[in-house]
């Protein structure tokens, strides 16, 4: 759905996004992870052409942008940087001139179209009040209908969640994951590691204009091999597990080399030892992206 | 996308707001025509104010005249100044372009609703001047003198009146296109209008240099007063078609450097 | 920049280009070769008075004159820029308008006379003709056809040199350049381009010493059919003042000053008296662009001019009155507190016409 080669954005001597290859498949849910400032809102803006690329090359559902635009963007929903709306009109008014702007559309259908969108995010109900009254959450769900108006192949949403609250999360969460469940492929993309966590397939990851990472979500999480044991007898287990013995976390649970955790169990019991928690070890997105990124990309590059 | 944009111009407070505004100075100057009597003499003041105590139908002429050198061109630059760069600002430009609408179409678009503002505040302008004159002047004999001393007929000065209505539109072509040119420049609406304003008060400057008059046929305000030239017998149409000429000109080169940035640049608001 | 973006610039300076050099291209389009000679465009030119056209044409004059306020508008048409449309038929059924941003003035020109319609004083004004050789100018008399043939009228043949072919309102011109051999001329020399076939004058630029033109008329445009006789004609609207007058300027003095009977010398400074403008006490010395006026000036009038020419910065005090120039024209208003006064005025330099008042000062009657 969206492939790019060694795509890059140079501003004078800032490499913005440098060489980055996307591969975002059909049925994903792809979270793109990066800190403020690493390139991810040029890369969206590239992708969607809005931003020409200095070098490199876009494909969107398997066609060159942004030369295809005019036959590629009509299947696609995007939310950059936050919804933009006509602050003295109403939110169906805004989503009525944003249909009417683009081609397609069959003008019959219009209403429908918008009265879906507007019931699919929830706003269904806010009658002919002014976008302008509307609070943070509303306007994003606004912008999300916007994205869904055209029943889109591919959604493009960046930082969707913005200014929702936990309620208003979740059902956006839920949102997505039904569009999902239909064979709409999503590009989240997020500074939130735990959005991602939740909702993802696969994951990119951006560092000061690198793609550091990109995998399924569930290889990156699968057992590291290691099993993590709580224990109030800590002494005597470590006696017994000796050299197998990694490390002692914070908290005091211990890491040992081995993924068999039955066995494991099996062996302390045996022993006397008690068991409080043990479990196969996987590691924390978080982690992954810690050790993949390296430090933040707030700090200045260059 | 030519009816989204006229669309999205008339539903749009300011727009109204705008033509409001156009519309009171002209009805004061005829509220204070009709309560003073002091009609300033042929050849001073705004043109054609002095005949309008005779005849109330030449009015919306002298209407024009009062709105044309200032107001209008301001309303027009700020009216074009926002088509592009208020979109930025508003963020909606990204979610329009992404429509995807295409930007040349867009270009055009944004220039059509800008001439259609104009057409119909000078239309407003020329209709509500009609009225507040007849009622407070009266035709008198329905008949009006000609700058060249002929006398026209009430349907020959309606004729000239929709000729001068058309003029003065397209007269404001030029500054559209340049206010639009740096509204695509700009992400600030207002410095796309300031800028415009800037052109035109220099151009207006420039005029009354003699050491510029190398640059006098090619400054955008020069044959803007041109449109008294209908009202002569026979019509000069001179000055007019140059007018008109110059205007295209500066249509096809602004309107093409505002496709040629606007189509580069990089949408980053 | 990337090249897309540069390949769109370029067109916007192609196009920048384009519109630039159209004008420039225009001026181009060359005019014919004129195989006429400098004496049959001069002949050409000055029959062409029943030549019928209609066009546009501007003057442009250099010249500062300091005149008192009660002329200011001859001031105006020689020192500025006066546009003006015409209808032409023949000498005695034309129309000039000189047109400003918020009026016009127009002159209709019959066989009895002219009307004179002035749009910002609501004023019709009916003139008689008079076939005085001395008048206020009006812009008619700033028209190319006009001043051409004034200026070549009697022109000597040596003084005759052929100018190259230019396109003059979008016709070709032939030229031809009078350069006056007299020493006591102030214009130096005088350019006229016509059209080739009618002798219609297109185009007459005058220099004094400078170099700048002292006038410079030209058309813009030119249409050589004959106007609609229709638009030649004149009725004073409704609510227009109208009234009537027989005053050139020289007949405005002479009234005032009550004539007396002079009799003006046949020469004065060598040049023979040509005219007399229709008044005994004018006499009008020399032709073509070397000539003066001497008017003879009643009591009251000249205490006026003198006061002004005092004031004006050119102005030179000579042993017999005062004088002053700008560009090729010359004035002395001679005035020794005898028994009369005069002022000359022309196109000669102000000590042929301190020589010339010698001979007018002892005549005249004094008040």
């Amino acid at each position: 759905m969206i492939v790019t080669h060694a795509l890059a954005k140079r501003y004078g001597q800032l490499h913005a996004v440098d060489g980055i290859d996307l591969d975002v498949r059909e049925g994903d849910i792809y979270g793109f992870l990066g800190a403020n400032g690493s390139g991810k809102t040029t890369t969206v803006r590239m992708l969607l052409g809005l931003v020409h690329a200095t070098s490199g090359e876009i494909e969107l559902l398997g066609q060159p942008m942004p030369s295809s635009a005019r036959t590629v963007l009509p299947q696609v929903g995007a939310l950059i940087e936050g919804p933009a709306a006509y602050g003295h009109l109403s939110g169906r008014a805004n989503l009525l001139l944003f249909d009417a702007a683009g081609r397609g559309g069959s003008r019959r259908t219009r209403r429908t179209r918008v009265g879906d969108a507007l019931e699919q995010v929830g706003l269904a109900g806010v009658g002919r009040r002014p976008v302008r009254n509307y609070s943070l959450g509303m306007r994003q769900r606004l912008g999300l209908a916007g994205a869904l108006l055209r029943a889109p192949r591919l959604l493009i949403l960046d930082e969707p969640t913005n200014g929702l609250d936990p309620q208003g999360i979740h059902e956006i969460r839920e949102l997505l994951q039904s569009l999902h469940a239909q064979g709409t492929t999503v590009f989240l993309s997020s500074h939130l590691l735990a959005e991602i966590e939740q909702l993802c397939t696969r994951v990119g990851v951006l560092d000061r204009g690198r793609l550091v990472l990109q995998e399924q979500l569930a290889d990156l999480q699968k057992p590291t091999g290691r099993t993590v044991v709580h224990t109030p007898d800590a002494e005597a287990a470590r006696v017994l597990i000796g050299e197998g013995l990694i490390e002692v976390l914070d908290d005091g649970a211990l890491v040992i080399a081995s993924g068999d955790a039955p066995a494991v169990n099996r062996a302390l019991v045996e022993a006397g030892i008690r068991v409080q928690e043990l479990a196969p070890q996987r590691r924390s997105l978080e982690q992954v992206v810690l050790e993949a990124a390296g430090s933040s990309g707030d700090r200045s590059v260059r | 996308m030519i009816a989204v944009e006229l669309l999205k111009l008339l539903r749009r407070p300011r727009t109204w707001a705008t033509i409001l505004l156009l519309d009171a100075l002209p009805t004061l100057v005829a509220a204070l025509l009709a309560f003073t009597d002091l009609a300033p003499r042929p050849g001073e003041g705004p043109v054609f104010l002095s005949a309008v105590l005779n005849n109330g139908s030449l009015f919306p002429l002298a209407a024009l005249a009062i709105v044309l050198p200032l107001f209008l061109p301001i309303a027009v630059a700020v009216v074009a100044g926002e088509s592009i760069a208020g979109e930025a600002q508003a963020g909606t430009l990204r979610y329009l372009l992404v429509r995807p609408v295409g930007r040349t179409t867009l270009l055009v678009a944004k220039l059509i609703s800008v001439i259609v503002f104009v057409l119909i505040a000078v239309v407003v302008v020329a209709a509500t001047a009609y009225v507040v004159g007849v009622s407070l002047f009266g035709v008198g004999s329905f008949e009006a003198t000609t700058v060249s001393g002929t006398v026209l007929t009430p349907s020959q000065i309606f004729g000239r009146t929709l000729l001068a209505i058309g003029y003065v539109t397209l007269s404001m072509l030029g500054v559209a296109a340049i206010a639009l040119f740096l509204s695509t420049l700009s992400d600030s609406p207002l410095a796309a209008a300031l800028g415009a304003m800037a052109f035109l008060i220099a151009s207006s400057l420039l005029l009354t240099l003699d050491a510029a008059n190398v640059l006098a046929p090619y400054l955008p305000t020069r044959y803007w007063l041109s449109f008294v030239d209908l009202f002569r017998d026979p019509i000069r149409w001179r000055d007019i078609t140059r007018g008109i000429g110059l205007q295209a000109v500066y249509v096809g080169v602004f309107l093409t450097a505002a496709w040629a940035n606007f189509t580069s640049k990089d949408i980053t608001t | 920049m990337p090249l897309a973006a540069l390949r769109r610039w370029l067109i916007v300076g192609v196009l920048v280009a384009v519109v630039a050099a159209l004008p420039w291209a225009v001026g181009r389009i060359p005019a014919g070769s004129g195989n006429l000679s400098a004496q049959d465009l001069v002949q050409r030119i000055e029959s062409s008075a029943d030549q019928p056209y209609s066009g546009y044409a501007e003057s442009a004059g250099g010249l500062i004159l300091p005149i008192t306020d009660s002329f200011s508008e001859i001031a105006d048409l020689f020192g500025d820029r006066t546009k003006m449309r015409v209808w032409y038929v023949s000498p005695t059924a034309s129309r000039v308008d000189a047109i400003g941003y918020t009026g016009e003035t127009d002159v209709y020109t019959d066989a009895k006379g002219t009307w004179t319609w002035d749009y910002e004083a609501e004023e019709a004004t009916r003139s008689l003709s008079t076939t005085a050789a001395v008048a206020i100018p009006t812009p008619a008399d700033l028209l190319p056809p006009a001043v051409a043939r004034r200026v070549l009228s009697n022109a000597a043949a040596a003084d005759l040199t052929t100018l190259p072919a230019e396109r003059i309102a979008g016709r070709s011109a032939a030229g031809v350049r009078l350069t006056p051999s007299d020493p006591a001329a102030t214009v130096k020399r005088v350019d006229v381009w016509a059209d080739e076939a009618t002798g219609v004058a297109l185009r007459v630029v005058i220099y004094g010493a400078d170099a700048n033109s002292a006038l410079d008329t030209a058309f813009l445009d030119i249409d050589l059919s004959a106007p609609d006789s229709g638009l030649l004609t004149f009725a004073p609207p409704p609510n227009a003042q109208v009234q009537t007058d027989n005053g050139d300027l020289i007949g405005r003095l002479q009234q005032r000053g009550g004539v007396d009977a002079l009799t003006l010398p046949d020469s004065l400074a060598g040049f023979p008296r040509t005219g007399d403008g229709g008044f005994s006490s004018v006499g009008v010395y020399g032709d073509t662009v070397t000539s003066f006026v001497a008017i003879y000036l009643p009591n009251r009038f000249s205490g006026s001019l003198r006061d002004t020419l005092r004031d004006a910065p050119t102005t030179v005090v000579e042993d017999v009155g005062l004088s002053t120039t700008s560009g090729p024209i010359s004035a002395l208003l001679a005035d020794t507190g005898g028994r009369s006064r005069w002022l000359l005025v022309g196109t000669v330099t102000v000590e042929t016409l301190v020589t010339a008042s010698s001979s007018l000062l002892p005549l005249g009657t004094g008040r």
